[in-house]
């Protein structure tokens, strides 16, 4: 089984891997050359690549996962893989992990255009930042890719459901306690989309490790717990319609 | 080896493919699946694999759940369809499945190469999937089940596609894996295929086995027969009341009838003059059981 690594790395990487890989770096170009004044005095400098970072984290994540196992099943592959001696949820966990492991050297791809672009991005940051974001967002969309095609636009749809939700679930939310009990529940339930803002203070020089606990422990778990769904439905579910 | 006993399968909850089957095969032995399109042949192999779940009554393979069997030893699986990504080449494709069936990199070089020249494959192995013919695809199909030598080889519909010259030297290769220990089971719609390959033969319809037909077995049933005269035609009627004439003149199609009548027949024909060029069955054997199967279910 681990001798089929090399062939799960070579379809990612000649696929949504190669994509991500593509646009990563047309868009760290684009970036050169947009010049922005920075507050003070200095010359003008291109932005830093922070935002590429998390942009990469959360949809690259979700573009890496979304077909992980649908693909197989609509098109009908896993007949041959599967009649051979072979555990799918082994199968998808390493082709998972594969992936999970391309995408933060995508981060520390980042973080080398971005020192040698614009601002530095710490490498530390960049790929933590990356591994979080891949456990949870791909977490999410693997469980989901077990059951349908569209996983990557489940999780689009999560994505901007949990962000007013989350807002609507805080203190300050201009609405009576019952609903805010109530959309506190539902901010509970859905994907913890809105902490990618705090876990944006990774990118930092000197993250809050301290204060960031919580949201990386509340966010890898949540994805984990979405593999251990998508691991449960791979076992039960019926290949064949 | 493969057991089925009071298998059901429902769809949707309304939709029964399989109905309470039952049927077996042991170590050694070959057994066809025959039946109409829809009679469950495809749900029946996708239980065996473990791609379907059983609604009530139970399937195994080698005393085990099929998964746990199937992802322990070693299957060979040819499908009706051959799903295999486009964009592989040939030898890619039997590369990476002979990974994933657990055999050595020197062993799987070697079995790809004999497998390669085996199926006629050997000027395609640098082709993508995608450029591959029908019957090509269905000789890669072919190959990776063989791969890894396995003791329980399922095959649904694996001359479908092939052209007539592959068409029997793919069953001169399917009659080649017959050994001792090796269990087989062949789904097919061509009767003639079953009928030379296997030892038993389950016809299926409505999701049951209609009946269980030995091919083994010489003892003919009652059966039709074709009866052709060069001479002597006039007197076939009074020997044979039933006989319809049909084609050209002395040739006669005798409903079902007995060995032991209708070798008193023919006896009598001779005694009377008659000069015989043929008596054949209309159908094979299998032929006549399919379809006598098939029609009772119907009626």
């Amino acid at each position: 089984m681990r001798r089929y690594a090399r062939w799960q790395l070579q379809d990612y990487v000649i696929g949504p891997g190669g994509i991500t890989i593509a646009l990563v770096v047309l868009m760290a170009w684009f970036t050169s050359r947009t010049a922005v004044i920075q507050s003070g005095t200095g010359p003008p400098r291109p932005p830093s690549l922070d935002w590429l970072v998390q942009l990469v984290g959360l949809l690259g994540s979700i573009y890496a996962t979304s077909g992980l196992v649908s693909e197989d099943r609509t098109r009908g592959y896993y007949r041959f893989f599967f009649a051979k001696p072979v555990d799918p949820v082994r199968f998808y966990l390493q082709a998972f992990v594969l992936r999970g492991l391309v995408l933060v050297a995508v981060g520390a791809l980042i973080s080398g255009l971005g020192a040698l672009i614009a601002h530095p991005v710490p490498l530390v940051g960049a790929v933590t930042y990356m591994a979080i974001m891949y456990l949870f967002a791909g977490g999410v969309t693997v469980c989901q890719s077990t059951v349908w095609r569209f996983a990557w636009v489940g999780s689009l749809v999560l994505y901007l459901v949990s962000i007013p939700t989350a807002q609507l679930a805080s203190p300050d939310a201009p609405i009576g306690p019952v609903w805010r009990a109530l959309w506190r529940v539902l901010h509970l339930v859905l994907p913890p989309f809105s902490l990618q803002s705090i876990l944006g203070s990774v990118l930092t020089s000197a993250p809050p490790w301290g204060d960031l606990v919580g949201a990386i422990v509340w966010s890898v778990g949540y994805g984990l717990l979405g593999l251990v769904c998508g691991a449960l439905v791979i076992r039960g579910v019926e290949w064949a319609r | 080896m493969i057991e089925c006993a009071d298998l059901t399968k429902t769809f949707r909850g309304t939709i029964r493919a399989l109905d309470a089957m039952s049927l077996g095969a042991k170590r050694g032995e070959v057994i066809g699946i025959a039946g109409p399109n829809g009679a469950g042949k495809s749900t029946l192999i996708a239980l065996l694999l473990g791609y379907l779940h059983p609604t009530s009554g139970s399937v195994t393979l080698g005393g085990l759940p099929p998964r746990r069997y199937v992802e322990h030893q070693r299957v060979g699986y040819v499908s009706e369809l051959i799903a295999v990504p486009p964009r592989w080449r040939v030898d890619e494709a039997l590369e990476r499945l002979s990974i994933l069936t657990g055999v050595t990199n020197a062993e799987a070089r070697s079995q790809i190469a004999a497998l390669l020249a085996q199926l006629g494959l050997e000027e395609h192995r640098t082709k993508q999937v995608r450029e591959l013919s029908k019957g090509n695809l269905q000789r890669l199909g072919l190959a990776q089940a063989l791969l890894g030598d396995p003791d329980v080889i399922i095959l649904d519909e694996p001359t479908h596609g092939l052209d007539p010259v592959w068409m029997l030297k793919f069953r001169a290769v399917m009659r080649d894996l017959r050994r001792p220990d090796r269990t087989m089971l062949i789904a097919s719609h061509d009767l003639a295929e079953l009928s030379a390959l296997t030892d038993r033969v389950y016809i299926i319809d409505h999701g049951r086995v209609v009946r269980s037909v030995d091919t083994r077995s010489t003892a003919p049933g009652s059966r039709e027969y074709r009866l052709t005269l060069a001479a002597g035609a006039e007197i076939v009627p009074s020997v044979f009341p039933a006989a319809r004439p049909v084609g050209p003149e002395g040739s006669f199609e005798l409903p079902a009838i007995d060995l032991a009548t209708l070798n008193t027949g023919l006896a009598e024909l001779l005694k009377g003059g008659a000069q015989l060029t043929s008596v054949a069955p209309t159908e094979s054997l299998l032929e006549y059981h399919f379809r006598d199967a098939v029609d009772k279910v119907g009626a």
